[in-house]
């Protein structure tokens, strides 16, 4: 009887302790979510002005293979690709090969830059707002230059940030010259 | 023999609850990105050896990650323009552009640009570009006064090494003098705690304010915030010895309690003198270290491994000294006392902010002074209590003491595992909790064979052992699957866990710096949404209450549905958060701020501290009048 007794605080603590643990439960239900973006993987048809202001569609050149490049002038990885896809736009363009440029820019720099390259390929005015065409075909980090193939069927059969090489685009599509 | 139970049990209920809360802010941790990779077996085993990931598809940064901005006002004359280019990306020098937005008459000097590396451009030549950190001063004339308020546009593009470019960017900063925030065109719409704070203490006189600070430290004392400094103080009266009478605990509890009394009293003259948060710099890793490393060695007396005591000589000076030599355990005590406050106290920030924020305007260092030190006296008033009667009721011999003082050193270890959680990762805290409960466990005797005739406690403590052990086993099982939670550590072994995930109390989107913010405002403005920014931090125990009482009321929900929830979490409090904290002129979390579809900040509606759902309510009631009107 007298040991009970000299253990009656301890009986009290550890009651408490249960308790403690029963009030601190409920702290542990409140979760947060992490929802993560999801892009749409659809590219969505659009229509934006060329050099000469007239407002040219993407669906224009269903049925080929079409590298849409998204570039700017004050981008200097987007102005080194060029000269190839020119090269590439006039061997294949008989393949079903087809170049298109958005330009995420203003018209004028856009147009000298064009004129001073010779670029052989429709290239259409996107402005800043261009960025978000780019990123609805799937430029997660916002960057350029940035480019998609489209095979004839209209899906999306590769994505590039950065410089997309000649020999990657073959690969992807495989054309060649006949 | 009652009140002797009653005494004990409130106390260790209050540590138990203190102590709660560390569950709490590890269960929150569940919410951090790092973590959400555990949501399947497979992943949580890929991150503990995250060495072996695959490399992420898209390894290019975001933009505001990439060229992280930030300003800062050095003076009336000069703003301080700062980016932190990650590894790997460069910033034009050409590009970089800055506008004066407002007011018209505002010019700008030209910018001193530091050197940077020559990078050659096939169609613009030789260009200038800036790796790494880049910082500019931006003169400007004519200097700024106290009401004025600046606005600026800072256009910047840069690219990354392995080429691509990202399209040019523009920030918008407003800048004004930090001095007299206080809203006194309006302040008679509405005014927030903290500014309620503020003005009524310039209203009032010395003592009355001393008095007001009493009060509301007895009220403070109520809250958790003050609950890990029990154990502390229990354990320094306890650790005392048997000869401990009522007088001394006395003294003991008053000169830890004025310590820390004195301690926010200087605390608060410095931050408002310097204007810098100097308890949140005692959040640092290596203060954090430091204390928990004193933790454990006052833990590991209690365990009667050693007698804390001064050197004998220096013992023996101080009873020359003075015939007691009670002197030196008081002197401990109060160091204690100091520490503890400097430690434990950031989660009391809401009332600190309107002291501070007054001293600030007023520049009244010694009226701010007495108004902290009542506060910190009125928050030891219980603790001076909690002392004397456990000195008092605590017999003069016996050894059922001896648990008591075991359980004080478990305490401790489990305070000093708490303030390690803050910068440890949350795998090697659980580990840490593991070890404290096995070890408990053995003491406990859960794996010692019980005598035939044992008696029936010492079979429940063995019970209570085993599941000790038991648990401490699952959390290292759960610690090795990368589960973080001290409650429910084997959740990544849940397979069905998103499905069965609860409803999130409120969906935040998290923002990191003041340039996601600006972002989400602009966002938010183009919609023509309010704007709620809630500052959050895992140690900060109002947030968690705003999150368990206020935020996962449905009312509050159904209310905030139309705005955008922004948060920043400024757990770590490195140098982003602390610009973030001063651009608004807040000292820590809590703090929720509003913005109107101006992306304007309605500084009179600041939620400082705990709001309960009603008063919360009602504030968003009065916003969204105020925004209609």
């Amino acid at each position: 009887m007298k040991k009970v007794k000299r253990f009656r605080p301890l009986f009290f603590i550890l009651s408490a302790f249960f308790l403690a643990l029963l009030y601190v439960m409920p702290f542990g239900s409140n979760k947060k979510d992490h929802s993560l973006e999801i892009l749409n993987p659809n590219s969505t048809a659009f229509s934006l002005p060329d050099l000469d202001g007239k407002v040219r569609s993407i669906m224009e050149w269903d049925g080929q293979y079409i590298i849409l490049n998204f570039w700017a002038t004050w981008c200097p990885p987007c102005r080194e690709e060029i000269p190839e896809f020119i090269s590439l736009q006039t061997k294949y363009a008989q393949s079903g090969l087809q170049f298109i440029g958005v330009a995420i820019d203003d018209p004028i720099p856009t147009k000298a830059f064009s004129q001073q390259l010779n670029i052989n390929y429709p290239i259409l005015i996107g402005g800043m707002e261009g960025i978000t065409l780019a990123r609805q075909y799937g430029n997660l980090s916002n960057t350029l230059p940035f480019s998609v193939i489209i095979n004839p069927s209209g899906n999306i059969i590769a994505r590039k940030n950065g410089v997309m090489s000649a020999a990657y685009i073959l690969e992807k599509t495989h054309l060649s010259t006949n | 023999m009652n009140i002797k139970v009653l005494v004990t049990l409130f106390l260790f209920c209050l540590t138990l609850v203190s102590l709660g809360n560390s569950y709490a802010s590890n269960e929150q941790r569940e919410a951090s990105p790092t973590s959400s990779i555990a949501t399947n077996p497979l992943n949580a085993l890929g991150s503990l050896f995250a060495g072996f990931k695959a490399p992420n598809d898209n390894e290019l940064l975001q933009a505001d990650e990439a060229f992280s901005f930030s300003s800062q006002l050095i003076n009336a004359q000069q703003i301080r323009l700062t980016w932190r280019i990650a590894e790997g990306y460069y910033l034009y020098r050409d590009k970089i552009n800055v506008t004066a937005l407002s007011p018209k008459h505002l010019l700008l000097d030209d910018i001193q640009f530091p050197k940077g590396t020559l990078k050659h451009d096939e169609f613009f030549g030789q260009t200038v570009v800036y790796h790494a950190d880049l910082v500019l001063i931006q003169h400007i004339t004519p200097p700024l006064t106290d009401n004025d308020n600046i606005q600026l546009n800072i256009a910047f593009q840069g690219c990354a090494d392995i080429g691509v470019c990202y399209p040019p960017m523009s920030k918008k900063i407003q800048l004004s003098l930090p001095t007299s925030t206080l809203p006194t065109a309006n302040s008679s719409r509405y005014v927030s705690e903290q500014n309620q704070l503020a003005q009524s203490l310039s209203s009032n006189a010395l003592w009355l304010t001393s008095l007001i600070f009493l009060g509301s430290g007895i009220l403070l004392a109520l809250t958790p915030c003050v609950f890990p400094m029990i154990p502390i103080l229990s354990g320094i009266i306890i650790g005392h010895g048997k000869n401990l009478s009522t007088q001394k605990a006395f003294y003991l509890s008053l000169s830890y309690v004025l310590a820390s009394a004195v301690t926010y009293a200087v605390f608060g003259v410095l931050a408002g003198l310097f204007g810098s948060n100097l308890q949140a710099s005692f959040q640092s890793p290596w203060v954090i270290t430091a204390f928990s490393f004193i933790f454990i060695l006052l833990a590991l007396s209690m365990f009667g491994l050693y007698q804390l005591q001064l050197p004998s000589a220096v013992q023996n000076k101080l009873s020359q000294l003075s015939r007691h030599q009670k002197h030196g355990s008081l002197l401990g005590s109060a160091i204690m006392g100091a520490l503890s406050t400097l430690i434990v106290g950031p989660c009391v920030a809401a009332p600190l902010a309107g002291v501070l924020i007054y001293i600030g305007q007023t520049g009244d260092a010694v009226l701010g002074a007495f108004a902290l030190f009542s506060l910190g006296l009125g928050m030891g008033i219980p603790l001076i209590i909690i002392g004397i009667s456990a000195g008092r009721l605590l017999p003069k011999a016996g050894h059922w003491m001896e648990p008591i003082k075991y359980l004080f050193g478990v305490i401790l270890i489990a305070l000093a595992i708490w303030l390690m959680e803050r910068i440890l990762p949350d795998a090697v805290v659980l580990i840490l909790w593991a070890c404290l409960l096995i070890i408990c466990a053995v003491y406990l005797k859960a794996i010692d064979r019980l005598p035939h005739n044992s008696s029936g406690w010492q079979r429940f403590f063995k019970g209570l052992g085993a599941i000790f052990f038991i648990y401490g086993i699952i959390l290292i099982l759960g610690a090795a699957s990368g589960g973080s939670s001290l409650l429910k550590p084997l959740s990544t072994f849940n397979l069905n866990q998103t499905s069965v995930a609860q409803k999130p109390a409120l969906a935040f989107q998290k923002i990191n710096n003041l340039s996601d913010l600006e972002e989400a405002l602009a966002g938010a403005k183009k919609n023509h949404q309010t704007v709620m920014l809630d500052f959050y931090a895992d140690w900060c125990i109002s947030c968690k209450e705003m999150d368990a009482f206020t935020f996962s009321d449905p009312q509050v929900q159904q209310a905030l549905s139309d705005m955008l929830l922004l948060q920043i979490d400024v757990t770590s409090n490195n140098d982003n958060d602390r610009e973030f904290l001063k651009q608004f002129s807040l000292i820590g979390p809590p703090a929720i701020l509003f913005f109107d579809e101006q992306a304007k900040e309605l500084t009179q509606h600041r939620v400082i501290g705990y709001m309960p759902s009603h008063d919360f309510l009602n504030n968003l009631r009065v916003i969204r009048l105020n925004e209609k009107g």
